[in-house]
């Protein structure tokens, strides 16, 4: 039985094999041929059984998390973003492409018919004649069509004979990319070509390939090499646009430190972002503990019903909370400010527009959002502490106060470590927390990336890659994403290095 | 004695009545969104307590008539997103419990080489910030989808595959948990003729219900809240999920859609808060048991 689904599942990847090869697909080819062999050696040999479990979840975690991290790592050496999205080649045959009108041409707009399979191009040339065109159905290929010539008043009549109906214009305009393989050679031997967009002229390339495989410009002469440095294809004088995407070292790396428009804000979000952790972490942590020490008391009544109140904001999604806290804590219509302001004098506090009142919205928010996790957890950490410790305390005549020092105190303690370290992680990288409450606003004063005051290092990440305004830029956004990384490890490492947590876990 | 006793019965109030105090202050703005949503007025600064009360709000967001005597209904397919929302949620928790289970069983009950190394990486690669590698994923997507366009971008079955590379943190918690159960009852039932795939889903699955029932919840959770990766991955409007349209919905107008904001909201918070409430009993017990050492 066994045997046979092993069968199957090698069936299925070799067929996987052999189509990714067919399609030409040749790294993922490779890469299902490593799964394949990687499978029959866990599922056939007897000492790799343990294997045999991870083998699933290992696969997916390979696919889905190891190779974008490899891809990102990768990325952040080069100058991937607006404008440097394409390979050389294809920035090559962009600009290859390139055409302009020839003197003296007019462009005429493409109608295509169709008549049983077969395609027809009509161009309407002047006011006395059209050129009609056969073209065969498929449009891959590059191809000169011998056109022929009929006076306007027949063009009626040769579509009635040759029962050739017109497309509708969105057809036509969907074709029109692969119009640009098929030139139209009419009887004066002039030769018309597509620009893509289904008109046709006489246009003449801007460039050609010389004989060292650079760019020529046909009407100056004039030679373009591709930069490797810059990432465009750039003569003495001029570089072109677009430009292609290059391996740049580590210059992303040294933009964050060096060039001060980005390592002046950067400097400002880093240190905001392990402020706002720490905070964050201590006070959910203080908050949580001390509800859960007071509910967690022998004799006190309705404990389940107040642990379930104060464990209703984690049973929100996040998103809805902060999205709703936007409203609240809006400045001049929000339920916080009509409670607080005849308070304080009638002035609108502005939680979200100010850059400290900003911060501090976020971290009361984020309490809120946060504490109730510390205090279920911490729940849990008291009531696995052995009633009969405390009994024996009592005993021994030890005060309330003594047993909470000695006894309660010391036990968390001990448990709590991993806790508030993967809360702190957690919150080094909560981009909800921020992003949907501020969008990291308001803006910081005297920069010019997007930075804003409440940004932390992966809200203010996100923006520079995804946020449109000066354009996206991959590279450096996944330079900072390897520096967060490389920072959260070391927090992560060193806390289990002298918690001793892991070498318990992997000397067993 | 009867001194001690009454101290003892002050504080006991004290107690009480500061965590009154907390709870009125966390539980305040649920209490202010429901009282928004049977709001005529549905404004962002209304009163706690409203002058009238009205299902509008209800309509609209459930795709029925809203304006009286009018048959007008919203274009936003709010109900669909939250199903939506509900499916990706159901599928990806119940496959990554597949993929984590699995691992975890390895990596607490066999001694083999690569053990080690297996959990060095798995610590190790589950700090990188996820968000980071969206660029990636858009793009191993889109490829997919050239050859399977039921896998590529803006489908769902294209963001679950992304979602089960989440599986590490879960393998931890899982393995914490196996680790607390003894494997003497395991082996004794592979003496009695049990395989070790028996052993493991008769014996260990069923010991490890409360585990099970956290990781599936919180992955469950946190797949639902998740909008960066689907804002990205997800395009057309039937598509979307509710945390994305949602977000759709209030951001191209904060104001004028704050009562039905605050509806959707609601609607879209209750399955999350049953599901977490049915078995929250179960996060204290796993969560504590995955974290203390013995």
């Amino acid at each position: 039985m066994g045997k046979l689904l092993i069968a199957i599942f090698d069936a299925v990847l070799i067929w996987f094999v052999w189509m990714a090869i067919s399609y030409g697909e040749f790294v993922v080819a490779s890469l299902t041929l490593v799964i394949l062999i990687t499978f029959n050696v866990i599922f056939l040999k007897e000492s790799a059984y343990p294997f045999r479990y991870m083998f699933p979840g290992l696969i997916c975690f390979f696919l889905f998390l190891v190779l974008p991290i490899i891809f990102t790592i990768y990325v952040a050496f080069t100058n991937l973003g607006t404008g440097h999205l394409l390979s050389d080649v294809d920035v090559k045959n962009i600009l290859l492409n390139e055409r302009s009108l020839g003197e003296g041409s007019e462009l005429y707009k493409a109608d295509i018919g169709e008549s049983k399979g077969q395609k027809y191009i009509i161009l309407k040339l002047l006011e006395s004649e059209s050129v009609v065109a056969l073209v065969p159905f498929f449009f891959d290929r590059k191809m000169v069509i011998d056109a022929t010539v009929i006076p306007n008043n027949d063009v009626e009549k040769f579509l009635l004979d040759n029962q050739i109906s017109l497309l509708p214009k969105g057809e036509i305009f969907k074709l029109g990319e692969s119009l640009r393989n098929i030139e139209i050679k009419l009887p004066d031997s002039t030769v018309l070509t597509s620009n893509g967009r289904a008109t046709y002229a006489k246009f003449l390339s801007r460039f050609v390939n010389d004989e060292n495989g650079n760019l020529k410009e046909v009407s100056s002469g004039e030679v373009f090499f591709p930069n490797y440095q810059t990432g465009f294809f750039a003569s003495k004088t001029e570089q072109l646009s677009p430009g292609f995407r290059t391996t740049v070292g580590f210059s992303n790396f040294w933009r964050l430190f060096k060039d001060t428009k980005i390592a002046k804000p950067f400097a400002k979000v880093f240190t905001w972002t392990f402020v706002w952790a720490l905070c964050t972490v201590c006070l959910t942590f203080v908050s949580g503990l001390f509800l859960a020490i007071t509910i967690n008391n022998k004799g006190m009544r309705f404990k389940p019903l107040y642990r379930i109140l104060l464990i209703v904001p984690y049973s929100i999604p996040f998103f809805i909370s902060v999205l709703i806290f936007k409203g609240l804590l809006n400045k001049d219509f929000g339920i916080v400010n009509q409670l607080v302001a005849p308070l304080i004098g009638g002035t609108n506090v502005p939680w979200l527009e100010h850059p400290t009142f900003a911060k501090i919205s976020c971290l009361l928010v984020n309490l809120w959002l946060g504490f109730p996790y510390m205090l279920l957890v911490l729940t849990g950490i008291l009531q696995a502490i052995p009633e009969d410790i405390y009994e024996a305390a009592r005993l021994d005549g030890a005060s309330k106060w003594i047993t909470l020092k000695k006894i309660t105190m010391p036990y968390v303690m001990s448990a709590v470590g991993p806790l508030l370290v993967g809360s702190f992680a957690f919150n080094f990288n909560n981009f909800v927390g921020i992003y949907l409450l501020t969008g990291g606003l308001p803006p910081m004063d005297n920069v010019t990336t997007p930075a804003g005051e409440t940004d932390i290092l992966i809200s203010y990440t996100y923006r520079l890659a995804f946020e449109g305004g000066q354009g996206q830029d991959f590279g450096l956004a996944s330079a900072i994403a390897i520096l967060i990384f490389i920072i959260i490890a070391i927090i992560t490492l060193l806390n289990f290095k002298f918690s001793g947590v892991f070498d318990n876990e992997v000397k067993k | 004695m009867d001194i001690y006793k009454k101290k003892e019965q002050a504080t006991m109030l004290a107690r009480h009545l500061f965590l009154i105090a907390i709870s009125i202050v966390v539980i305040f703005p649920v209490f202010y969104v429901i009282s928004i949503s049977f709001n005529p007025l549905g404004a962002i600064g209304s009163d706690f307590i409203p002058d009238k009360f009205s299902l509008t709000h209800w309509k609209y967001i459930l795709g029925l008539p809203y304006i009286e005597g009018e048959s007008t209904v919203t274009n936003f397919p709010i109900i669909r997103w939250l199903f939506n929302s509900l499916k990706i949620s159901f599928l990806t928790s119940l496959l990554v419990l597949f993929l984590s289970t699995t691992s975890a069983y390895a990596l607490s009950r066999f001694k083999f080489r690569g053990r080690k190394t297996s959990l060095l990486v798995l610590m190790i690669v589950q700090m990188f910030p996820s968000i980071m590698a969206l660029v990636a994923f858009y793009l191993i997507l889109t490829f997919i989808g050239k050859y399977f366009p039921w896998l590529g971008t803006d489908t769902h079955w294209g963001l679950i595959l992304v979602y089960l590379g989440g599986t590490p943190f879960n393998i931890w918690l899982i393995k914490g948990y196996f680790e607390t159960i003894p494997a003497s009852m395991e082996e004794a039932a592979i003496i009695d003729g049990c395989s070790r795939w028996q052993a493991f889903y008769k014996i260990l699955l069923p010991l490890s219900v409360p585990i099970l029932a956290v990781v599936g919840l919180l992955t469950f959770i946190g797949t639902f809240a998740d909008f960066i990766v689907p804002s990205v991955l997800l395009k057309s409007q039937d598509q979307l999920t509710f945390a994305v349209g949602i977000q759709l919905f209030i951001s191209e107008s904060f104001s004028n859609r704050w009562g039905q904001f605050a509806a959707a909201s609601i609607l879209g918070a209750l399955p999350i808060m049953l599901v977490f409430f049915s078995i929250h009993r179960y996060i204290i017990s796993g969560l504590s048991a995955g974290g203390v050492k013995e």
